[in-house]
């Protein structure tokens, strides 16, 4: 009797989590990660707009930061913050540069460091579709009338000392990102939604280089 | 940024009065930070977002995260000027690089100022630290700055400001160069978005 009421209470927590937003969980992931398969086999790059809000909870602000995104296949991402400050992350290759606000550039690679890999390697499979194999976290689809929502837990003590978990949403029609929102151990969020999304633009890599 | 000693402050007046010191006041300060640093051989550098907040409570708290939006530091003072630690990225997490965060702001928000005195012709305010005195000037061409003298009234630590940074408030912009270690924070206004 009590293993019933246990499998109850986990069956209605589970599906009270995805009915926020209306989503259900997806019983064949199989079908989807073939369905994004197909798409990115013919998705040479990405370049959208973004509005990236920072939530935090207990001073009760939200930053608020816009920019520019890129992603050209097989592992280049851009990531530039336009405004209110400038700040651009370039990955590439396995190499990461970063310039702040003051103009100062630093360049790693990320293969010295395990956290900054997984972090180079969600940003690469979330762009190319491939986070279904990306074996750094738990992942769980559902989807509503609109969108797949992705959710990672970090299964790695290095990824689970840095944030709690990443949820990524997906355009059901063209599987392009719509959002991604990653919520940190203490409960603040990092929301980015990417608007105005474009593929197969052209991308020229000299918007990826490093040095 | 670092390195040599900032030489000898020389205060002229010393016809020391009382003075009320009030503590900065702020609401809310957005600012794009780096820090430079070194611990033996090794230079870090951090860069990022620094948030400046008063609490509804009265409580002060300064916030240092990346622009990408991981908290590096979350600091806290409670009305009565009490110091701690609300979270702090591991490779942060040194005392004395906590001492030293601790003490800049605690110089700059003027928390925890022992009793000031001004000097005659009022361009000098001081208060007495642990060691040495904190000297906030106020420039001929209003230019406002701070300064943490040794014993000897050496500089050791610079705050240079903006032209016409507010005594009260918060400056737009500032560099914080301490003279005898590799070390130093420089802050920039980020605009509200509101």
């Amino acid at each position: 009797m009590k293993q019933l009421i246990s499998l109850l209470a986990f069956v209605t927590l589970t599906f009270t989590a995805w009915s926020q937003g209306g989503y259900t969980p997806v019983p064949d992931i199989n079908g989807v990660k073939k369905q994004f398969a197909d798409k990115m086999a013919h998705t040479q790059s990405l370049e959208s707009s973004f509005t990236q809000t920072k939530q935090m909870k207990l001073l009760k602000e939200n930053i608020v930061s816009n920019g520019r995104f890129y992603y050209k296949k097989d592992n280049k991402v851009r990531i530039d913050y336009q405004s209110p400050y400038n700040y651009l992350v370039i990955l590439n290759n396995g190499q990461m540069s970063i310039t702040d606000n003051y103009g100062k550039k630093t360049t790693m690679n990320t293969r010295n460091s395990k956290s900054l890999q997984s972090i180079n390697k969600v940003m690469v499979d979330c762009m190319s579709g491939n986070i279904f194999t990306n074996s750094d976290f738990r992942i769980s689809v559902a989807k509503n009338s609109k969108e797949y929502h992705i959710e990672m837990i970090p299964n790695t003590s290095d990824l689970k000392s840095l944030f709690k978990k990443i949820d990524v949403y997906f355009n059901l029609d063209n599987l392009y990102i719509n959002k991604m929102v990653i919520t940190e151990l203490n409960g603040d969020i990092t929301d980015m939604k990417y608007t105005n999304v474009k593929a197969n633009t052209g991308l020229h890599d000299q918007l990826f280089k490093t040095k | 940024m670092a390195g040599c000693s900032g030489g000898r402050y020389v205060i002229q007046d010393r016809n020391w009065q009382p003075y009320d010191l009030e503590p900065a006041a702020f609401t809310r300060h957005l600012y794009s930070c780096q820090i430079n640093g070194s611990a033996g051989i090794r230079k870090y550098s951090f860069s990022g977002l620094l948030l400046a907040k008063e609490m509804e409570d009265g409580s002060k708290r300064v916030v240092f995260q990346n622009e990408i939006g991981f908290t590096f530091f979350d600091f806290e003072w409670d009305t009565a000027g009490m110091f701690r630690v609300v979270q702090i990225q591991e490779q942060m997490n040194k005392e004395p690089l906590i001492k030293t965060l601790r003490k800049d702001f605690e110089v700059l928000f003027r928390v925890n100022s022992s009793a000031a005195q001004i000097n005659g012709d009022r361009t000098l305010v001081r208060t007495r630290l642990q060691k040495g005195n904190a000297v906030y000037e106020t420039g001929k061409d209003d230019k406002k700055n701070i300064y943490i003298l040794d014993e000897k009234e050496r500089k050791v630590v610079s705050f240079i400001m903006a032209a016409g940074a507010p005594l009260s408030g918060l400056p737009a912009s500032l560099t914080i160069t301490h003279h005898k270690a590799n070390f130093g924070i420089r802050l920039k206004t980020i605009p509200s978005n509101d």
